[in-house]
């Protein structure tokens, strides 16, 4: 093989591995856990990085949490994470799933009454500004009247009434869109999370991550909850075995090691997440 | 240099506004969006008939997949599970459905494989697209073998090599792959459909893009209308080597639909 020869070979090769891995995911089957069980009992998760997501092994913390409850109490389930709430609703309202797994899922009172709250995790949320709009933070001392016309950035599902009693304004959207209006100067602030804030950081915005500042004291706390569905024929009786089932791994340690797995330690563990109630 | 490139750029922000023209952008993927077939393929075709029944103009825009993914901004033509983690829409509208395939070599087996959940799958070697698995460290824990491929055509040609025993494919497109390959060989292949499977295809109207709403209100109406006069049918039929509707086509797509107006 001559020099030529070669160098076309390796552009040739190169072109492959640049081209197919794109081309390649794009017609690709999403092989998932419930390909082969239509019937299984179905449950629904908010993608919500990194406590619920597909981009981890094992699906993130609170996925990992469930499995291991479902395991515990041999509970046959399948759990799937799908992107937007409504489409978790729709699965439990319409379609009687068994349960679903998220926060900010704003049922009505009258959707309520069908439903089992069980809580999953505890986790802190601080407030966010972006420093060059705001070199010197936020006059946040825990009073939310002090941020009054400021415009502050929800989750779309998110109570809103607090910050519009407290003179905000306020504009929804999904943690990665308000982070960019937070940096486009368009929100003053945000809240969620130190471990979410910090997932999308890092992918999207490393270059600017040290100038998107945390205020102290915590704004609050947010819960992720396992929600089963009365409807299904077994959603009472699993919400117990599972609400059982977690207090087990409360109580024998499992709880606390697969966190403190997951986010790099006890320390780590006791800055971003409250333990349940 | 500066200023032409400004001036292309200002030219090409134009001409997309000719017209109230849409674009909307797919990635390469027969036979469902693709520049060389006629007619683009099976969702291109679609669209088009769609737009000419709502009276739109719309332009399909070939870019990779992992632009379309990371552009945030953009309308979007596919699998919506690819794109709604990254982008908010003001209208996600199902216009098909797929559903996945396992696919094996007849000549291979004495007897037929009896596959109904992923337990049986343990004996044998599983061929799928790189990037596919949702969850590896969930069916390695299960016991499964995967083999990935870059390429649909590698993993067909090495299934009748023996070098994998199945193959996981959207049906479809594992059909058409098996025709092109080995077009006088259909009957040593067969498939099972798996009935869990199955996904929309969809129009993707980006949340700010100017009149998201109405343009929405139009594809629906326009999908509606093709259905409804037989045009829609014609050009799925189209696309399936039997020349027939998968079962349950309609079912799917009307569950589709409520789910994404839900």
């Amino acid at each position: 093989m001559n020099t030529n020869q070669l160098f076309k070979r390796l552009t040739v090769m190169l072109l492959v591995i640049a081209i197919y891995p794109v081309t390649a995911l794009a017609t690709g089957p999403r092989i998932k856990q419930d390909l082969f069980t239509p019937n299984a009992n179905a449950i629904y998760a908010l993608d919500l990085p990194p406590f619920i997501t597909t981009e981890l092994t094992g699906g993130g913390a609170a996925i990992e949490l469930v499995n291991t409850v479902l395991q515990a109490q041999k509970i046959n389930a399948t759990i799937n994470t799908l992107p937007l709430v409504r489409m978790l609703k729709y699965y439990v309202l319409q379609e009687k799933a068994l349960a679903l797994i998220g926060s900010h899922i704003g049922f009505s009172a009258d959707e309520q009454k069908n439903l089992i709250f069980v809580p999953l995790l505890r986790l802190k949320q601080h407030y966010y500004v972006y420093q060059p709009k705001h070199p010197d933070g936020l006059p946040w001392k825990g009073d939310l009247k002090t941020l009054a016309n400021l415009t502050y950035g929800a989750d779309p599902e998110e109570n809103i009434g607090t910050y519009q009693k407290a003179g905000l304004k306020v504009e929804t959207g999904k943690l990665l869109s308000l982070l960019e209006k937070l940096k486009s100067g368009q929100l003053d602030l945000l809240a969620n999370s130190a471990l979410a804030v910090d997932w999308f950081l890092d992918r999207n915005f490393a270059a600017d991550k040290a100038k998107f500042s945390k205020l102290e004291p915590a704004a609050g706390e947010e819960t992720l909850f396992m929600v089963f569905n009365k409807n299904h024929p077994e959603g009472a009786a699993l919400a117990k075995q599972c609400q059982d089932g977690l207090t087990a791994i409360i109580a024998n340690g499992q709880y606390k090691a697969l966190l403190e797995k997951q986010f790099g330690g006890g320390e780590a563990v006791n800055r971003h997440i409250l333990p349940l109630q | 240099m500066l200023y032409l490139h400004s001036l292309l750029l200002l030219l090409s922000a134009w001409t997309a506004w000719a017209g109230d023209e849409v674009v909307l952008e797919a990635n390469e993927s027969p036979p469902y969006w693709s520049r060389t077939l006629p007619g683009g393929g099976l969702g291109s075709e679609l669209v088009q008939a769609i737009s000419d029944a709502a009276g739109l103009q719309t332009r399909i825009e070939f870019v990779p997949l992992s632009r379309m993914i990371e552009d945030r901004d953009n309308n979007d033509l596919g699998n919506p599970e690819f794109y709604m983690a990254q982008q908010e829409f003001a209208a996600i509208i199902p216009i098909a459905v797929s559903e996945v395939s396992l696919f094996y070599y007849r000549p291979h087996y004495q007897q037929p494989p009896q596959i109904t959940s992923f337990n049986d799958l343990k004996q044998y070697k599983i061929g799928v697209l790189k990037g596919t698995l949702i969850d590896r460290r969930a069916f390695e824990q299960m016991g499964l073998h995967f083999e990935s491929s870059y390429a649909q055509a590698s993993l067909f040609k090495k299934l009748k090599l023996g070098r994998v025993d199945l193959v996981f494919e959207i049906d479809l497109v594992g059909q058409q792959m098996l025709a092109e390959l080995f077009p006088t060989m259909k009957t040593d292949f067969f498939r099972q459909p798996l009935p869990n499977s199955i996904s929309p295809i969809a129009i993707m109207v980006d949340a700010d893009y100017p009149h998201a709403g109405e343009i929405a209100k139009q594809y629906r109406n326009g999908l509606a209308a093709i259905i409804a006069d037989g045009r829609y049918q014609k050009i799925v039929e189209k696309y399936y080597p039997d020349g027939q509707l998968p079962a349950g086509w309609f079912e799917n797509l009307q569950r589709f639909q409520r789910l994404y107006t839900f």
